[in-house]
């Protein structure tokens, strides 16, 4: 007698449907952020160094290419973001103390961190540019 | 007048008679019928060789889990409406070997829930069975919706991790684990999580989602296991941190 019939999803399961190419997009901007960390820790390797350096460096970060990249992986990173925090709710006990949490209200607090957390850095660089 | 009808596009396997095909079949199309029906047509009046499993035909039992049209679905909460004008094509759910046509081999699947000992475990267990283990309506809220699982395997199908990683537990064994450690009447915790938080448990799921997303039951596979990585996270730093403590 023959053996039963093998039918795994194989390692091209993401092209299946947009759902699985939407999670696999989303795993991919990892690959963007890796990116944008990597020319980041160069800039501060290139402020350490002298003038003419730095300033060709930080041309370099301004060519159109390079703006295009940081455009994408400031979508692909807001993106990651807002996806992580509509799903911790999933993520987390349904009760604290015996209550159970609203998930908008673990959503909410997400945001409102991620808005102060943004506002102070602007504020700082904002400082640091008066001063 | 002529009969509305649609058209079925069925898997078939016989494993001593060559490899799968698709083989078409046209049935009457009623407003009220589901895709079990269809199949139960075809079985009674057209060809009594086809081969599926089923049994309540209302989502209950979890027996007639198929791929329909691409999708991990009950076939008794399938209605061919929704898929009008057809045709619908009818597969085996993916990831489980196929025994014949549309039947699976689910021997896998049960010796992975065995290992998480989907059941109250009670260290004082004792003969009488009329003894009770009350509980409160907010500690049954914890796990309920964790203990509407009917094992009807869709999520395995969904889950891309167990096409590639034969010994992955998988969300409907690991969504009940955390169902029972949830669950205040239970003390079997501690035997449970050497199962789930081995590599081939908890940690090899990618939060794809997938499986949440094709539960009939809105049992939220992939949030269970979510959750039960942070109770693992928790309990490695508190076994680090003091490793004086005996083991809760």
């Amino acid at each position: 007698m023959n053996r039963p019939l093998d039918r795994r999803l194989g390692w091209t399961w993401w092209t299946r449907n947009g759902s699985y190419f939407r999670i696999f997009l989303r795993e991919a901007t990892s690959a963007f952020i890796l990116a944008e960390v990597v020319l980041f820790m160069l800039l501060i390797h290139k402020a350490g160094q002298d003038a003419e350096t730095y300033l060709a460096y930080r041309d370099f970060l301004w060519h159109p290419l390079m703006v295009v990249l940081h455009l994408v992986a400031l979508a692909f990173a807001l993106w990651h973001t807002v996806s992580f925090f509509l799903i911790a709710p999933n993520a987390l006990p349904n009760q604290v103390a015996g209550r159970r949490i609203p998930a908008a209200f673990i959503i909410g607090q997400q945001f409102a961190g991620l808005a102060a957390v943004t506002l102070l850095l602007f504020l700082w660089v904002a400082w640091v540019g008066a001063t | 007048m002529s009969e509305t009808t649609i058209q079925l596009e069925v898997f078939r396997y016989r494993p001593d008679n060559g490899g799968p095909t698709f083989q078409s079949y046209e049935v009457p199309y009623h407003d009220d019928w589901v895709v079990l029906d269809a199949l139960n047509y075809v079985k009674n009046y057209i060809d009594g060789s086809l081969s599926f499993r089923w049994s309540c035909r209302m989502g209950v039992c979890g027996s007639c889990g198929m791929q329909v049209n691409g999708e991990p679905s009950l076939t008794c909460a399938e209605f061919l409406r929704d898929h009008m004008p057809g045709p619908i094509r009818v597969e085996p759910l993916v990831n489980f070997p196929v025994e014949r046509d549309l039947v699976v081999d689910i021997n896998g699947f049960m010796e992975k829930l065995d290992h998480v000992k989907p059941y109250l475990v009670r260290e004082d267990e004792s003969d009488d069975l009329s003894a009770e283990y009350m509980q409160t309506p907010t500690q049954l809220d914890r796990y309920k919706q964790f203990s509407m699982c009917i094992n009807c395997m869709l999520c395995y199908a969904a889950c891309p991790v167990i096409g590639r990683v034969d010994d992955f537990i998988g969300p409907a064994a690991l969504a009940l684990a955390q169902r029972y450690n949830l669950d205040s009447r239970d003390q079997g915790k501690q035997m449970r999580q050497d199962v789930i938080f081995q590599n081939e448990g908890i940690w090899e799921c990618t939060f794809v989602g997938e499986c949440s997303e094709v539960c009939p039951k809105h049992v939220d596979p992939a949030g269970a296991i979510q959750q039960a990585k942070l109770e693992g996270a928790f309990d490695y730093y508190k076994r680090l941190l003091t490793p004086w403590a005996r083991r809760s």
